[in-house]
């Protein structure tokens, strides 16, 4: 019953981070390194950030990201496993040793995961479909099946799909990121190994 | 495609169980919200469950449970989930947040961490003894509306013939001043649509419905088919909805579009801000919609986050069976630059097709067409 759809432009990010601070450091880095004038980056956190250069990297291929730009026939699906915890984390201890009444609005938005589809629909001008999913180490059929359902039940003709976790901010760091494309036929298959690949993390 | 039915719908909070409790309160029009009394903490009003509620989901399910997983299995149980069921079924729990009270720096570092949104499946797998099918959802308060559309098209598309829908949220600290944080907690019981209106009440809870492909009576008492939905984005701003309502509107627009019909009653989302609600009263407006009689039902449990759009999906089931239009609770003057077709008190109408709406952080909008049948 599931009908093909292909992959393009597969795009991993990796980094080792010591704590949040050598993260962000590391995600300005190579904020700089893409030479692209985009100032709401310094405001994202590293779970957003992470997830825009992966998207600029896979997208930015062939230098047509403009081409992507604005379509309303991209949806996104993006996933991981501890949600938005590298900001939970700072707002809970804010919470704990200072009291609620200091708690940080720019802190607190980004206690959301799905706010990583929030922040690429807004660069890109996406208005599609969006939507985050939980997943752990036996999702990967599930999610295999689950992008087949939305092609076949949403109007979108493109999927951006990424795997993006940052954890507590700390050790090894992942993104995963491909575009799907129902009509295209070159490109490799989406399949549950290709799945596989994409949610299960290095770090066991 | 399948034909997908909404069978049975459940609400766990600490006001009473079952169904046609929650639906008699909500034509009665009492408000559950309470305000908080924490030392120093003057403002803002909650539902929340009682120790004792809680207790006696600990007696019933054992003391090792979440607070998430206590109210999901009772959510799950009370629309008739049964682990044996042939073919299995698929259960989608949405939330925004989950045990996030058990979020400490100690535990961060654990990939089997108790506050972890996967942990919710996790438990309900122990407690079933079984591996079943479960999706987690965290699309802000779009998520139990998006879990409802997805578990129908899992079922439109024969992959399922029976899903659980599955919204939980907890009432804590961390969403509480984080709101607080944004100046968006309303120091009465929240007013939506209502010109006093200053923010959002607060809720916690499950909310669950068991959508099938066979149609069957709602809790027994009208067919009701779930027959299209949409989510889009505003691609406009992470907190705050866009001024044109753009994204609502896009999404309104293709469920006219696919449905062969336009509503009679309108579900809104109307948490009680300034901007989501005249957001909201600007897409009704710009699709033709603002003279339909509607209802926003945050004033009674406050908002529930992920729990909302099924906690709210249910109550909007049970108006339609009894074709009636709730009041707003917390509603008098409208506060809107367009005017919607709003009340305070409920009133009677035979109307057949309804839309139920929610938008929220992120910039994600669902929209969800629902129409009766027979």
């Amino acid at each position: 019953m599931n009908k093909c759809c292909y992959i393009h432009h597969w795009t991993e990010i990796s980094l080792s981070s010591k704590d949040n601070k050598d993260l962000e450091d590391q995600l300005i880095i190579a904020y700089k390194k893409t030479s692209i004038n985009y100032p709401k980056y310094y405001k994202m956190n590293s779970l957003c950030k992470l997830a825009w250069l992966a998207l600029n990297r896979c997208l930015g291929i062939n230098d047509d990201l403009d081409h992507y730009k604005g379509s309303d026939d991209i949806g996104t699906l993006f996933c991981n496993n501890s949600s938005s915890l590298v900001s939970d984390l700072p707002h809970a201890q804010v919470l704990n040793q200072k009291g609620g009444d200091v708690a940080s609005p720019s802190v607190f938005v980004y206690t959301l995961p799905n706010i990583v589809n929030g922040e690429m629909a807004i660069y890109m001008k996406w208005h599609g479909y969006n939507e985050f999913l939980i997943i752990h180490e036996q999702s990967s059929t599930q999610f295999y099946n689950h992008v087949h359902l939305l092609f076949e039940t949403t109007s979108i003709d493109q999927l951006l799909i990424g795997y993006v976790e940052v954890g507590n901010g700390t050790g090894l760091i992942e993104a995963r990121m491909c575009l799907l494309d129902r009509n295209s036929v070159d490109g490799t298959m989406w399949s549950e190994e290709v799945a596989k690949r994409l949610i299960l993390s290095s770090n066991k | 495609m399948e034909g997908v039915f909404c069978h049975r719908g459940s609400i766990i909070n600490g006001f009473a169980d079952g169904l046609q409790h929650h639906w008699q309160n909500c034509l009665e029009g009492k408000s559950m919200l309470s305000p908080v009394v924490s030392p120093g903490e003057e403002n803002g009003y909650t539902h929340s469950l009682t120790e004792g509620k809680w207790n006696s989901l600990r007696e019933k399910y054992g003391p090792a449970y979440t607070k998430c997983a206590l109210l999901c299995l009772e959510a799950l149980l009370d629309t008739g989930f049964k682990a044996d069921e042939h073919p299995p079924s698929l259960i989608i729990i949405a939330s925004t947040k989950g045990d996030i009270d058990l979020l400490s720096v100690e535990n961060a570092q654990s990939r089997e961490a108790p506050f972890l949104l996967s942990n919710i499946g996790k438990q309900l797998r122990t407690y079933f003894q079984r591996q079943l099918d479960i999706i987690t959802l965290s699309n802000a308060c779009i998520s139990g509306n998006q879990a409802i559309l997805l578990g129908a098209d899992y079922i439109k598309t024969g992959r399922y013939k029976h899903v659980y829908a599955v919204g939980v949220d907890l009432m804590s600290d961390f969403t509480f001043y984080g709101f607080k944080s944004f100046k968006a907690i309303s120091s009465t019981p929240c007013k939506p649509f209502d010109i006093q209106r200053t923010g959002i009440s607060l809720g916690e809870g499950a909310a669950c419905l068991r959508l099938g492909s066979e149609p069957q009576p709602f809790e027994g008492l009208q067919s009701i088919a779930f027959t299209t939905g949409a989510v889009t984005n505003d691609a406009n701003h992470i907190s705050g909805p866009s001024r044109d309502g753009e994204g609502l509107v896009r999404a309104i627009i293709k469920c006219l579009e696919l449905a062969d019909y336009t509503p009679e009653a309108i579900s809104l989302h109307g948490t009680g801000t300034i901007f989501n609600d005249e957001m909201e009263s600007i897409a009704m407006s710009r699709t033709g919609l603002d003279k339909v009689p509607a209802f926003g039902l945050k004033g009674i449990y406050g908002h529930t986050l992920g729990a909302a759009g099924i906690l709210e999906t249910n109550l909007s089931l049970m108006a339609m069976c009894a074709d009636a239009i709730p009041g707003t609770v917390g509603y008098e003057t409208s506060g809107t630059s367009i005017p919607l077709n709003l009340s305070g008190e409920k009133f009677d109408i035979h109307y057949n097709t309804l839309m139920k709406t929610t938008s929220g952080f992120g910039g994600g909008n669902c929209v969800l067409f629902f129409k009766k049948i027979g």
